[in-house]
């Protein structure tokens, strides 16, 4: 492992000097020392059948010896989905359905943008009135007594948290108007009533007050940990677990991620939340001109990013491979089309698994979505692609081009040049010279990739030259990626974007204490997915909130 | 007087009667009559415009029309041309669109794009100025709807925020539109269409009560939640206030607000036109494209009409407009071409025409709606455009992305005291922001003092526009 990023580290030193300014950021940061645990004995608790949970002592607020929660105590807003997702939770599948709900392949990756207003209250009340119209629950009640029972069960699982006697009472109120027509309507309008409320739209993040931290308690774990996996609210093992408190103990909450891992639909869910963090909905935003590339059809794109969602769930949960192996694989599913843009045979059935070239393909990044994404629509992206290659190993973020240089960037993307030219043009100018030195570099390497993501040696009868990227430290795409896939970056990038999306703290660096914390020096190359989710979900910076004023 | 003060004054002596409110509007708009409502109205419509189809010849009282701004002639005596207008887009980011749809109606500088969409889709820093007036103005107050949003297209290039939305409750909180009449019908009209009084009033009073948890819950959660997250429960608390407002109002009956029955759900088209191609595509939208705004502005004259809402902001399509339209591209018109794509190609001939052709277009229908604003008759005899302010804007200036000499029109009449039949410019002296036309327009609706953007964002209200 120690000799793996050795010999990556001595690649950086060959272009070190490329950073500059503004840009100035590691390819691979330097590793802080490993955190000291608290010195007190954790507390061990005795749960309700006898047996006991381990409960560690907080990090204490203000030593600066150990890692302090990065984010503060909150109410959390429940994305769109979320919402749709807890809403089914509660109803059924099909409680709700319509073109315009949103649609898991096009989740943000950060919340950040979702704010309060009436239009996004009128939504989700419209919601809750629809799928409790069109799909009342299942109770059997006839009188107040039977409904008020049903009515705690399901509030509190709403809720996500124990109900209490004032809730209810506040909750018979919307009943009892509504059973003036029938009991059955009057559990419909409470149902209603409790899935638009700020209860079932916020999730609490706010704990109480420990050692000048604040501790999230069970239920508020349980939530964090199913939000963080499925999208949706905790499932019946998992309320069980913050009912009797064992989810207080990390040990159980690593069973409990191991468990959830193993259902289908929350490893989908995880798949889609690596997809979101690496921005693949934008595929469905690409566009090509169609008299250059004719098969580029909605179809297509569907495959492509088909094809990506199910090699990465081969690589992370059919096979449980390394997280590297996302990088190195060169086993894929391809359909009739996507055989042809690989140069393969048909297969006999669609998204059958295939192995490809491996002397052109390497994993997620030789991936057609990806590079066709990454692609104008007559021809790749060098800047686009460098930015993507910096975005999946965490490197520092590269601020925007100054707006005074918006017409010269707009007449150098009109100019008659090629990707390569146009780079050259870049590294010539010293006003965009310092931030494109670690950007074009790692776009030029994916030049062998034309903007369908098919392989090429030419363009216009010029032969592709992507040694010279880097000084000619890599043969090629494939041997930078090797590389890459030997290094740590990648799974301290992956184990990152677990606990931002987790956190959703969107700031979060792989350098950062908290991510370093959770791995627990962990070998990142060997990390497989559900140890390192049980690493991220059980680690301190879940359980832990910084006190907020 | 306070139109809805002497509704509200009226109804209650006919307490007890099962009548309708908007047929309550004419009784008591007969019994006192009140004054009707002073309104605002935002039509937007994409890709800015083609320059030498747009400017009228002349300045002042002395000017001739343009091609495109021809067939608002009908309109000419209600009608301000603005010139020397540029958005306040210095030191902000985002692409030209994104970052104009945003701009227009905020006016205050962008910092931060939402993270993919193409990464040129910039977040609002704060309300709109449709919000804003609705905020601060009694005089745009006390309907059931606060506001409306409307929207005749869904399409973006990405899944972007920013070309979709021109209304913002505040920074990052777009204002969504509606995109299907039947929503906006069924906003408007709740279940009024197929009911009892009695079962609405059953209904409305079920729905309160869902509300009113809502109210509870907030309270015992702000006791809980850190400083930081109040903000979020003020305006949680804001929106289920104003919902419940709508749960106040009287009831309309669709039809004495002169709509005879809920619109149908017309299916879209999902195709987005790529870049580099022709930009010929195999459907033509315009038809259904046309369908959706005639009901939409259908919705909005009876939403007027019964003083459902005073507020009102209408977009066409967002910025990147897919929408494809036939009869218009001059080679051939057999063939259907889309509309913001079309833009990005070279500056032939047949560009800039069918350019122009679509700006007619869309001159076209909003001229036959105004024209309709303008014949129907108010409580006092005063015709509806009388008393409502429609800018007539788009987020760029033309095809070439730029946020200088925006071509905005105003519309209006007496009631809003509107200096029509000119075209305005600000004397050689350079170009002034959008916010101090905003501005201008804060006057019409009671605000003399309103401010738009960061100082240096506006200077001061536009003067010359309103009398």
């Amino acid at each position: 492992m120690v000799r793996k990023r050795a010999l990556f580290l001595g690649r950086r030193e060959a272009f070190a000097l490329l950073f500059l300014g503004a840009c100035q950021g590691g390819f691979v940061d330097a590793i802080q020392p490993p955190l000291q645990a608290g010195d007190s004995p954790d507390d061990v608790i005795v749960l309700p059948d006898g047996g006991t949970a381990v409960v560690p002592k907080p990090p204490t607020a203000g030593d600066k010896s150990v890692c302090a929660p990065r984010v503060e105590s909150r109410l959390a807003l429940l994305s769109d989905l979320q919402q749709l997702t807890a809403l089914r939770a509660m109803l059924g599948e099909d409680a709700l359905t319509g073109d315009d709900l949103p649609q898991a392949q096009l989740k943000p990756f950060m919340q950040k943008g979702t704010v309060v207003n009436t239009s996004l209250v009128h939504t989700r009340n419209e919601w809750a009135r629809m799928a409790s119209e069109g799909k009342p629950p299942q109770h059997g009640c006839s009188d107040a007594g039977c409904a008020e029972k049903f009515l705690r069960t399901f509030t509190a699982r709403a809720f996500r948290r124990p109900v209490d006697d004032e809730e209810i009472k506040d909750l018979m109120e919307v009943y009892t108007l509504a059973a003036q027509v029938s009991p059955a309507h009057g559990v419909q309008r409470a149902v209603e009533a409790v899935l638009a409320a700020p209860s079932f739209a916020f999730r609490r993040e706010i704990g109480s007050s420990k050692d000048g931290v604040r501790a999230l308690d069970a239920y508020e774990l349980a939530s964090v940990l199913s939000f963080a996996v499925s999208d949706g609210p905790p499932d019946d093992e998992l309320w069980a677990a913050a009912a009797d408190g064992s989810l207080l103990d990390p040990a159980e909450r690593k069973q409990q991620v191991t468990r959830l891992l193993a259902q289908e639909s929350v490893r989908e869910t995880v798949t889609g939340t690596l997809l979101a963090a690496w921005g693949l909905g934008n595929l469905f935003g690409a566009a090509k001109d169609p008299t250059l590339f004719p098969s580029f059809t909605p179809q297509l794109m569907a495959s492509m990013y088909h094809e990506t969602e199910m090699m990465v769930s081969d690589v992370l949960w059919t096979r449980g491979a390394p997280v590297s192996e996302l990088l190195s694989t060169n086993r894929s599913f391809v359909d009739a089309p996507l055989a042809a843009l690989y140069g393969l045979p048909a297969p006999k059935a669609a998204f059958s698994p295939v192995e490809l070239p491996a002397t052109q393909r390497s994993g997620l990044l030789t991936q057609a979505s990806v590079l066709a994404m990454l692609s104008r629509s007559d021809t790749t992206s060098v800047v686009a692609r460098g930015l993507f290659v910096r975005g999946l190993l965490c490197m520092a973020k590269t601020p925007s081009p100054p707006e005074s240089l918006t017409d010269a960037i707009s007449d150098l993307l009109k100019q008659d040049l090629s990707e390569r030219e146009r780079a050259a043009v870049r590294a010539q100018n010293p006003t965009c010279g310092g931030c494109h030195a670690g950007i074009d570099p790692y776009g030029l390497l994916l030049e062998s990739y034309d903007p369908l993501g098919r392989y090429r040696t030419s363009k216009d009868d010029e032969p592709i030259e992507v040694k010279g990227a880097f000084a000619g430290t890599y043969e090629g795409a494939t041997d930078f990626i090797a590389q890459v896939a030997e290094a740590d970056d990648f799974g301290h990038c992956v184990a990152t974007r677990v606990l931002s999306y987790a956190l959703q703290d969107d700031a979060l660096a792989p350098k950062d204490c908290q991510v370093k914390e959770a791995l627990d020096g962990a070998d990142p190359t060997a990390l497989e997915m559900d140890d390192l989710m049980q690493r991220m979900l059980s680690s301190p910076s879940i359980a832990y909130r910084k006190e907020a004023p | 007087m306070n139109y809805q003060h002497s509704r509200r004054s009226f109804l209650a002596g006919v307490a007890g009667t099962a009548l309708w409110g908007s047929l309550l509007n004419k009784l008591e708009a007969q019994a006192e009559g009140a004054a009707p409502p002073k309104r605002f109205l935002v039509i937007q419509r994409p890709v800015g415009t083609v320059y030498e189809n747009w400017w009228p010849k002349g300045t002042g009282t002395n000017f001739t029309l343009s091609r495109i701004i021809t067939p608002f002639a009908p309109l000419q005596s209600r009608m301000i041309v603005m010139r020397d207008l540029k958005l306040p887009f210095d030191g902000s980011v985002g692409g030209g669109h994104e970052r104009g749809s945003v701009l227009l109606l905020t006016g205050q500088r962008t910092k931060q794009l939402y993270p993919g969409n193409g990464g040129d889709d910039p977040m609002a820093a704060g309300p709109s100025v449709d919000q804003l007036f609705v905020r601060q103005s009694p005089a745009l107050q006390g309907t059931a709807i606060a506001s409306l949003q409307l929207s005749c297209d869904n399409r973006a290039d990405t899944p972007e925020v920013s070309t979709r939305n021109i209304s913002y409750s505040g920074a990052k909180a777009p204002m969504k539109p509606y995109y299907q009449p039947k929503d906006v019908y069924q906003r408007m009209f709740g279940e009024m269409a197929s009911t009892t009084a009695a079962a609405v009033a059953k209904a409305r009073a079920e729905q309160k009560s869902v509300l009113d948890f809502a109210l509870r819950d907030l309270n015992r959660l702000r006791k809980v939640a850190p400083t930081a997250s109040r903000e979020s429960l003020e305006a949680y608390e804001a929106a289920v206030r104003e919902l419940e407002r709508e749960l106040d109002a009287e009831t309309n009956d669709p039809s004495q607000c002169g709509v005879t029955g809920e619109p149908p759900s017309i299916s879209t088209s999902s195709f987005v036109d790529p870049y580099s191609s022709s930009h010929v595509v195999s459907q033509r939208d315009d038809l259904k494209h046309e369908q959706i705004c005639k009901l939409h502005f259908a919705l909005i004259k009876a939403a007027f009409k019964c003083d459902i809402t005073r507020t009102v902001t209408f977009q066409f399509s967002p910025g990147t407009n897919h929408v494809s339209f036939g009869d218009l591209w001059p080679p051939n018109p057999q063939l259907f071409k889309v509309h913001h794509t079309t833009s990005h190609d070279p500056d032939t001939a047949d560009t800039l025409e069918f350019l122009t052709r679509v700006e007619i277009w869309y001159a076209q229908r909003v001229s036959t709606f105004l024209q309709e604003l303008a014949a129907e008759k108010e409580s006092n005899g005063s015709a509806m455009l009388d008393n409502t302010l429609v800018p007539y804007v788009t987020e760029v200036g033309a095809r070439y992305h730029n946020w200088d000499n925006m071509p905005f029109l105003l519309f209006g009449g007496p009631g809003v005291k509107i200096k029509g039949n000119q075209v305005w410019t600000n004397g050689g002296k350079g170009l002034r922001s959008t916010n101090d036309m905003w501005m201008a327009c804060a006057s019409v609706y009671g605000l003399p003092n309103f401010t738009l953007g960061d100082n240096d964002q506006h200077t001061s209200a536009i003067t010359g526009l309103f009398g």
